[in-house]
């Protein structure tokens, strides 16, 4: 280290208490803007959670207007059989998703997203489902339900006035069609709160209302070999279809989210917010200990000491300051994160979340450190002789 | 670098020709020097005196190379620090002078050993080698044992020692106080001038001191009068006694 940049160190850790409100000031801004940031990438990526817990396919077919996975704008059910007919498709199998209503067995109505998979080969079950599990579906009136629901939204009110879990072999009403819970699947936390419950094609339309068109995604595996992006430009083509990549399909989703529900702005209002406030904090801590420090500045450069070289130590000083309280903050969020993240709630901390938070921070406390730098640099030389 | 050329004696060390000093413009210009002209011995304690706002702290600002004059012709040391660019007018101030502040300006979070050794650290010289030589000097002003003591753990005349030794550190030619002795005791400033003159009998080094505190005056080696922007007086103190313990 530069014996300069030695005595910047020296002079920020000196006074232990500006020291530490500095880096408090910091820890604050940090916090506030990893874990808000986390919050919303969190809620963000759990858009796309149905998307992602769907197995064994490589795209997914649907009407172009489609905007996201809750959007359901059916297929004719030929839509299948033009699928198949293309080149490089090894099966493509049909599911079927609505909203619809259930009654549970204490005679609550609520709303589920029934989704209806390939009666034959059962293909876009949820990952989550055991084999076992999901064999169960070709039982009569068989559904599968989110495990993690069934002690809360599904959770059935006894006659004592106590709850209980819905169970494997309740019996609910699904738009006044009789269904038997056969078995559970775990499911990555949704964004979307309506419980899912899953059960075959066949079975997901006699519940249904009659509708022509009642095929909401065609679900494509390719031939071994077959580049995915040429064969969803050929079904585009043949059928005039979307055909997305899961990855594809759980971004459009996201994307629609984050534009058409407010979500954005209004955790955007909150991390700017939350920015704002933690930078304002550290950047007056940080303004007070330069202008504090003027004098001692002064008497510098009356001695000899540049400006360029006065500016460097402050950058240090700065440096210093904003690398400690940014890691101290980010820890602390992810630490908030693991509890959060326990009690069901939505985080995740990112390598992007926290490449930008260190550069915003370390930005804003250099500007308020040469705003500070400003005044000595512009201070009448001639002040370190006046008392 | 611009040397004024040498038409002085060797033994001058300073010389100050017209010099004057403007502050603001048009209405509002203040004349701070009105045409100072000076000539600075080496090797001996230079006092100056004057009312407050006479142009005490404006001379000693230019002689440091703080200050640029608006005329005049300055030499010191054979530089007019005026003439060079403001980072080599910086380079000439961190090897060429020494300040000692009425106030101290010493760094609170660093032990007196360190901030001792700050110019030394502005030139350059790696910290410890640099708190080493601080450490010997601070010894030299008897305060050896408190080289690890930070400026609040020390009196007021012990802090001033610290100055001093801070801007004798790196063998300056320039030794210029502002008021050393204002904040301190009789006995203390008496303690505190008495190692300033030993530093200015030293070879080739100068000390100039601007001073109100009429106690230290007998010390001064010449004494320069200021007023109303001028030099009014100039007295060579060759018979002043050296101080006690010199």
């Amino acid at each position: 280290m530069r014996p300069l940049d030695h005595l910047a160190y020296r002079m920020l850790i000196g006074d232990r208490l500006k020291y530490l409100s500095l880096v408090a000031g910091l820890v604050f801004a940090s916090l506030l803007v990893v874990q808000q940031a986390s919050i919303f990438t969190g809620y963000s990526d759990r858009t796309g959670s149905w998307i992602y817990d769907s197995d064994g396919h490589d795209l997914w077919v649907m009407d172009e207007q489609v905007e996201m996975s809750e959007d359901s704008k059916p297929l004719l059910q030929t839509a299948l059989s033009r699928v198949r007919g293309i080149d490089g498709v090894a099966w493509a199998v049909p599911l079927y998703k609505n909203y619809l209503k259930a009654r549970l067995p204490d005679g609550k109505l609520i709303t589920v997203r029934v989704v209806g998979i390939d009666d034959a080969s059962l293909a876009g079950g949820p990952l989550g489902a055991s084999r076992e599990s999901l064999a169960t579906l070709r039982r009569d009136q068989a559904i599968l339900v989110n495990e993690a629901q069934l002690a809360t939204i599904l959770a059935v009110r006894e006659a004592d006035g106590s709850t209980r879990p819905l169970a494997v072999g309740d019996a609910i009403s699904i738009n006044e069609h009789q269904a038997t819970v056969a078995g559970t699947f775990k499911a990555t936390p949704d964004f979307f709160w309506d419980p899912v419950l899953y059960t075959t094609y066949s079975r997901a339309l006699t519940m249904a209302p009659p509708e022509r068109r009642s095929t909401t995604y065609v679900l494509v595996k390719a031939k071994s070999g077959v580049e995915l992006a040429g064969l969803a430009a050929r079904i585009r083509e043949t059928t005039g279809f979307a055909a997305l990549t899961t990855e594809e399909f759980a971004a459009r989703t996201r994307t629609y989210v984050l534009a058409q529900t407010g979500i954005l702005i209004n955790f955007g209002i909150t991390i700017v917010l939350g920015f704002i406030i933690g930078i304002l904090v550290a950047a007056q801590t940080l303004y007070s200990f330069i202008l504090e420090n003027q004098r001692a500045l002064a008497a510098l450069k009356a001695m000899g000491v540049r400006n360029a070289r006065i500016a460097r130590m402050v950058v240090v000083q700065v440096f210093v300051v904003g690398v400690l309280g940014y890691g101290i903050g980010a820890g602390l969020a992810a630490l908030s994160g693991s509890i959060l993240d326990s009690v069901g709630l939505a985080f995740r901390v990112t390598w992007t979340t926290l490449s930008l938070g260190l550069l915003a921070i370390l930005t804003s406390c250099l500007l308020a450190g040469l705003l500070g730098v400003r005044r000595v640099m512009r201070l009448d030389p001639a002040s370190v002789f006046k008392t | 670098m611009t040397a004024v050329p040498a038409a002085s004696p060797p033994t001058v060390a300073i010389r100050c020709a017209a010099v004057t000093k403007h502050y603001g413009s048009g209405e509002t210009r203040i004349a701070a020097l009105r045409g100072v002209d000076l000539a600075v011995q080496e090797g001996g304690l230079t006092m100056l005196v004057g009312p407050s706002g006479c142009g005490k702290t404006t001379l000693i600002s230019i002689l440091s190379g703080i200050l640029s004059p608006s005329s005049g012709e300055l030499s010191v040391f054979g530089t007019d620090p005026s003439r060079l660019s403001d980072g080599e007018r910086a380079e000439w101030r961190a090897s060429t002078v020494g300040f000692v502040f009425q106030q101290f300006n010493l760094l609170p979070a660093l032990t007196a050993a360190e901030n001792a050794a700050v110019p030394l650290l502005i030139r350059g010289v790696p910290w410890k080698q640099a708190v080493e030589v601080a450490r010997g000097h601070l010894a030299e002003l008897g305060l050896g044992e408190r080289c690890a003591s930070l400026p609040r753990e020390l009196s007021g005349g012990q802090q001033q020692r610290v100055a001093i030794a801070r801007a004798l550190v790196h063998d300056p030619r320039l030794l210029v106080c502002d008021e050393p002795t204002s904040a301190l005791d009789h006995e203390t400033g008496e303690r505190v001038i008495d190692v300033l003159r030993t530093a200015a009998l030293r070879s080739g080094r100068v000390v100039i001191v601007v001073t109100h505190d009429q106690r230290i005056l007998r010390y001064a080696d010449a004494l320069l009068r200021m007023d109303d922007g001028c030099i009014v007086g100039d007295r060579s103190n060759t018979s002043a006694a050296p101080a006690e313990g010199t």
